[in-house]
């Protein structure tokens, strides 16, 4: 069975990925998780369970962090690729180190490291979820981890 | 199979790489079904399918019937076209930039996609294919193109800025690129030229400088019809000096390893044979 070509619903979606990652590099928490619905939830693959929780509070604190830790946190976003009620966004993210991080000590070094953010959508557009997956031993390394 | 490329107008050069027609010279049935692979070209195009339908495989959607006109941003990827009757297509191949210049359209919407061109640019796209059938010649064909894109740019006093410009950099030098020199020569700073470059051209100008140089190199063995008599001197001049890195890279875009690709593919991009 063949299916049919995409329609144009993916649309809004993307933009709401777009709006995501300029909030994210303008360090503006609350326009990020304005984009997701109360309930929605987060997953930060390399950190396993640790890395679930509520996009909210857990996704949140998690950004404020990255961005209290590497205040000029950036980012370029690749590709994005819609897929049903899935966004997947290819990223590279990077900053520079000024505090220490999740155990890895400051040492003022600079990471730069290609993620995946795959966005799950209701059908009003809202984000329901996100999970997250980098190369986590390369981002320590990077840091001198 | 038969392809032609026409070349466009000057004044549409900046935002249109050519012109092409694509027929099949002998006979492709359900019982003797075609399999066409393209790596990522580069390039956007509008086509209009004349023929019979044929379908897209892609590894992120599968097999998808392909609209009979359509508009396509970047592949990211490796496709497949999957053939099972006659071919007839006519359809304008964009620069980088060209789409989303000419038609003001968000083209990271349109990467990796064949959306139907009439709800992205109306009942206008209905005229053009009604010229496009109705005409006798292909380059009869090419002018009923030519000349739609021509009302286009007059009636919106449409210009090349400095976007095209630095996409088109990218392009001229086959991907081989200083990053920080090409945000320069745009006159803008970082964040705000990858914006606009990914809304231009629908991936980031990292990416589509990676896309252009698989694509490059693609052509170049097409060209030389998959014989390839020096790995080291095809890579050194396709800008990868790395031959690990080289691998990856290529298995990325095209899922397979370099060596098996080569030997897989006799028929590759038409478009990349011109």
């Amino acid at each position: 069975m063949i299916a049919t070509t995409e329609s144009l619903s993916t649309l809004t979606r993307k933009g709401a990925c777009l709006a995501f990652f300029e909030a994210y590099a303008d360090l503006d928490t609350a326009r990020m998780i304005n984009l997701a619905t109360s309930e929605a939830t987060v997953h930060f693959e390399p950190l396993g369970d640790d890395g679930k929780g509520s996009f909210w509070e857990f996704g949140r604190g998690v950004w404020q962090l990255i961005m209290d830790c590497f205040p000029n946190v950036d980012n370029t976003v690749d590709t994005m690729s819609a897929e049903g009620e899935t966004v997947t966004c290819r990223v590279a993210i990077f900053g520079t180190q000024a505090a220490d991080f999740m155990g890895i000590a400051n040492k003022g070094l600079s990471f730069n490291s290609d993620h995946v953010f795959v966005f799950q959508f209701d059908n009003d557009d809202r984000i329901t979820h996100v999970s997250i997956s980098w190369d986590h031993p390369r981002f320590v390394e990077q840091l001198g981890g | 199979m038969f392809y032609q490329k026409f070349v466009p107008a000057p004044v549409l050069s900046p935002f249109v790489e050519c012109y092409f027609v694509w027929e099949s010279r002998r006979t492709i049935t359900p019982q003797t079904p075609v399999v066409i692979e393209s790596p990522p070209t580069g390039f956007g195009s509008l086509v209009f399918n004349l023929g019979v339908p044929y379908a897209v495989e892609t590894p992120r959607l599968g097999k998808t019937t392909v609209p009979g006109q359509f508009l396509t941003g970047q592949a990211t990827r490796q496709y497949r076209l999957h053939l099972n009757g006659a071919i007839s297509m006519v359809g304008i191949v964009f620069k980088p930039a060209g789409l989303g210049s000419l038609f003001g359209v968000p083209m990271h919407e349109f990467a990796d996609e064949r959306t139907d061109a009439r709800a992205v640019l109306g009942v206008t796209i209905d005229q053009l294919a009604d010229q496009l059938a109705n005409s006798p010649t292909n380059p009869e064909r090419v002018v009923c193109l030519e000349e739609f894109l021509l009302a286009r740019l007059l009636k919106n006093n449409i210009r090349p800025d400095r976007l095209d410009f630095t996409a088109n950099q990218i392009v001229g030098q086959k991907g081989i690129i200083h990053l920080p020199s090409l945000t320069d020569d745009a006159f803008l700073c970082r964040r705000q030229f990858e914006r606009k470059f990914l809304d231009r051209v629908g991936v980031s100008p990292k990416f589509y400088a990676r896309i252009r140089r698989i694509g490059h190199l693609c052509s170049v063995m097409a060209s030389n019809r998959w014989q390839v008599s020096d790995w080291h001197d095809l890579l050194v001049g396709a800008g990868y000096y790395d031959q690990s890195h080289f691998i990856k890279e290529f298995t990325e875009f095209t899922g397979k390893r370099p060596s098996l690709y080569v030997k897989d593919n006799v028929e590759l991009s038409h478009y990349l044979n011109g």
